[in-house]
């Protein structure tokens, strides 16, 4: 069992008075405290080591790829944006922002910068962006409802709304091998993919990569990038 | 009564609306008959059909008025009104005093017919059936068809465009809102309720009458295609007992549909149209306070995780004022520091509430913060909500 | 998570702030009656031209001309629900126009007496503040 032991000097608060020109009256009392880290099977009541649970169920810990220097990090992220052809479309996203789109909730018990608020937009915009793909990609079939040239009455069915639904994000993810790539936490470690809620987890992952175009890149690059990548590939 | 309406064309003209006197008897008549063709096609249980009798006496009369001229007349009122509501033509659209003045009042741009502003007042469920319905509107079924043109796609197209344009707003606006709070705050401006109210202060109306209702009052067929047309009848079979349950479609989701669909038909002519749509009456239309949907567990507790998490010194509560401590009502004046700095305060009748409500202030002065409207400075991006 | 949002508070409706305005007034009708003397003035003036000019000027009003026996009102219906019957008999029709007039320029809101201290309506906060005591003695920094 590995033990690691520090100290440092820390203030008890004490609810103090604080007079008119801001001099404090309250006392403070210097203690010392001693934390000990506890690793393996938990204890409760025990703070648990760092090292034990930053890392994803792929086995990469978070550690190495948040250093700015360091081999693991640069393949992590050169990874992503080969795979994802960021170069293609001439989109610039910096590394805390790309590994904060690559962490869930889940993961830390959220200490780390997570991909919440970045999904929630990207998944809205991929929502605009597949009903317009299903606008323009039809035939005229039955000219007689078109609005403006543009056939509104194939939304809704079947094949537009699970254009870009989840079970199909993730099969392109972990095509792509990026699946490992993401920080998150098992619901059970002895569970399912479906029941830990691995499908969904990741296909926010690239929702959230969208969501980080968008707002770092505009609009432009991010329409470009979801209609030249992300439903190109799922059409072939 | 006699019912003229202008509106204002170059073809300026008035519409007469008359109904013979000498016909309103029969008219009544027959609205009675057809009351009783339905109740007994339908085979609605109803105890005044158990006698023979009955059924003899309404089958001569329903034999004496198919031959009348009068049936025929609702006949073709009912065809034609069917035919119009099928195509829509943009003459006898622009004929409706309605969708002139609401077009009008909108501002809509030219390009954005009449018709296309009737086809967004027209829902799926409000189609006609070809054989002729029930007048009591409250026994007959919605009936689906996709021959006509209706606002389904639009209604679609438009809520993802509305949503995503929200999500934008408050996201720049407030970009470390939490996201229950975001959730409703989206919820505050786009919801059912909220659309039905826009919508209902523009002046729409619904479409109450029957059929043979209109037919009697000789109402010409553009004051329909100036209505919104919705129906919420789900007929239901269960063991040979049919039930008609109007928790299908509500009239606040019928009106909600409309401005979804006039924002995607404003799309289709140009995106900045219906962004500037949706700003000018959805979102800086509108006012919400922000400040006023937050409602906090455990502040205290809270705070002192974001400080861990955002690597301040720990938050310590101080007491700044008082007043009273030992009579009836004593206020206390507590600010919350981090370090040397003070970020928050809040006042209370007590040391404990007093406390509470300075975390609370200082966590509301981090979740509302906004960012300036400065070019120079980065998209904020919120590392996310603290989770204890 | 421990903040929680509060559910059911809407958006408040500002009308004017931005520059999709809707103007209150929605609909006018029109209501006379062919034999009464008290209809006299209205029907001279739906005889004139007057009617058709305020269509034209006003396209954003429904005009809507009810025959109807007892004394002519005119009934002005609003954005914010509510309407304004105003009865117009024994009117000229100048009377009459400057009666419409009215009807088009009111925003449909119940007549108030507004005390002189309530001047200044608003949905937003005091940019000063409440006074407080407790900190009436703080210098202001600049």
């Amino acid at each position: 069992m590995q033990r690691t032991v520090f100290t440092s000097q820390s203030f008890k608060s004490v609810l103090g008075a604080v007079n008119r020109n801001g001099s404090v009256t309250a006392c403070r009392e210097p203690i010392r405290l001693i934390t000990y880290l506890h690793s393996g099977s938990r204890v409760r009541g025990l703070k648990r080591d760092p090292a034990s649970y930053m890392l994803n169920p792929y086995g990469l810990t978070y550690e190495s790829v948040n250093k700015k220097v360091g081999s693991q990090a640069s393949q992590f992220f050169s990874k992503i944006r080969n795979q994802l052809t960021f170069n293609k479309f001439d989109i610039k996203i910096d590394d805390r922002l790309l590994l904060q789109c690559f962490t869930h909730k889940s993961f830390a018990h959220g200490k780390v910068p997570y991909n919440e608020k970045l999904f929630i937009i990207g998944s809205h915009f991929l929502k605009v962006q597949a009903s317009l793909h299903s606008i323009k990609s039809t035939d005229s079939q039955n000219s007689s409802g078109l609005v403006n040239g543009m056939n509104f009455d194939t939304l809704g069915s079947y094949e537009s709304k699970n254009l870009l639904a989840e079970p199909k994000l993730f099969k392109f993810m972990e095509s792509l091998g990026l699946h490992e790539l993401v920080f998150w936490k098992k619901r059970d470690a002895s569970g399912t993919k479906i029941f830990n809620g691995e499908p969904k987890i990741v296909s926010s992952v690239l929702n959230s990569v969208v969501g980080a175009i968008l707002l770092t890149n505009g609009v432009e690059k991010a329409s470009l990038f979801v209609n030249n990548f992300l439903l190109r590939e799922h059409t072939e | 009564m006699r019912l003229v309406r202008i509106f204002p064309l170059p073809h300026l003209q008035l519409l007469r609306i008359t109904i013979p006197r000498s016909n309103v008897n029969s008219y009544k008549k027959l609205l009675l008959i057809q009351n009783k063709i339905s109740h007994y096609s339908t085979e609605t249980i109803d105890t005044n059909f158990t006698n023979s009798k009955d059924i003899d006496s309404i089958n001569s009369s329903v034999k004496e008025f198919s031959k009348s001229s009068q049936l025929l007349e609702y006949k073709n009122y009912y065809q034609n009104l069917q035919q119009t509501l099928r195509d829509m033509p943009e003459d006898v659209c622009n004929q409706s005093s309605a969708l002139v003045t609401l077009h009008s009042r909108l501002n809509l741009p030219k390009e954005f017919s009449t018709s296309l502003l009737s086809r967004c007042l027209t829902c799926r469920s409000s189609n006609i059936p070809s054989i002729l319905p029930s007048t009591d509107t409250k026994l007959n079924e919605t009936y689906y068809s996709k021959q006509q043109r209706d606002n389904y796609g639009l209604n679609i197209f438009g809520k993802n465009l509305l949503t995503f344009e929200t999500v934008k707003y408050l996201l720049q606006k407030y970009p470390r809102l939490p996201t229950p709070v975001l959730n409703v705050a989206i919820n505050a401006y786009i919801s059912d309720e909220v659309l039905a109210s826009i919508v209902k202060s523009w002046g729409v109306e619904t479409e109450n009458l029957s059929i043979m209702e209109r037919f009697l009052r000789n109402e010409p067929v553009n004051v329909t295609l100036g209505k919104l047309r919705y129906f919420n009848n789900l007929k239901k079979v269960s063991d040979g007992i049919e039930s008609i349950s109007k928790l299908n479609f509500s009239e606040t989701a019928a009106y909600a549909l409309v401005i979804r669909s006039i924002i995607a038909t404003l799309w289709t002519f140009d995106p900045k149209l219906s962004t500037k749509f949706i700003n000018g009456h959805i979102l800086h239309g509108r006012k919400l306070d922000i400040t006023r949907l937050f409602e906090f567990e455990q502040p205290t507790r809270e705070l002192a995780r974001l400080c861990e998490r955002e690597k301040l010194e720990r938050p310590v509560s101080r007491l700044l004022a008082e007043s009273g401590r030992l009579s009836r009502s004593p206020v206390f004046i507590v600010g919350v520091f981090s370090g040397e700095e003070k970020i928050g305060e809040g006042f209370g009748a007590s040391l404990k509430e007093a406390k509470a409500k300075a975390a609370s202030d200082a966590l509301m002065k981090w979740y509302c913060y906004q960012p300036t409207n400065d070019p120079s400075q980065s998209v904020v991006i919120d590392p996310g909500t603290i989770i204890v | 998570m421990v903040v929680k949002g509060i559910t059911g508070r809407y958006s408040i409706a500002r009308n004017g702030v931005t520059d999709s305005f809707i103007f209150p007034c929605k609909k006018i009708s029109i209501q006379y009656c062919n034999w009464g003397g008290s209809s006299q003035g209205i029907r001279n003036f739906l005889v004139s031209e007057r009617l058709n000019d305020l269509a034209k000027r006003y396209k954003h009003i429904e005009f809507e001309i009810v025959k109807k026996s007892g004394h002519p009102v005119i009934t002005g219906w609003y954005t914010n629900g509510r309407n304004k019957p105003i009865c117009v008999r024994n009117l000229e029709p100048n009377e009459i126009d400057k009666k419409l007039k009215l009807l088009i320029d009111s925003s449909g809101d119940i007549l108030r007496r507004w005390t002189k201290n309530d001047n200044i309506r608003s949905l937003n906060k005091s940019v000063r503040g409440i006074w407080s005591p407790f900190h009436a003695h703080d210098t202001p920094k600049v």
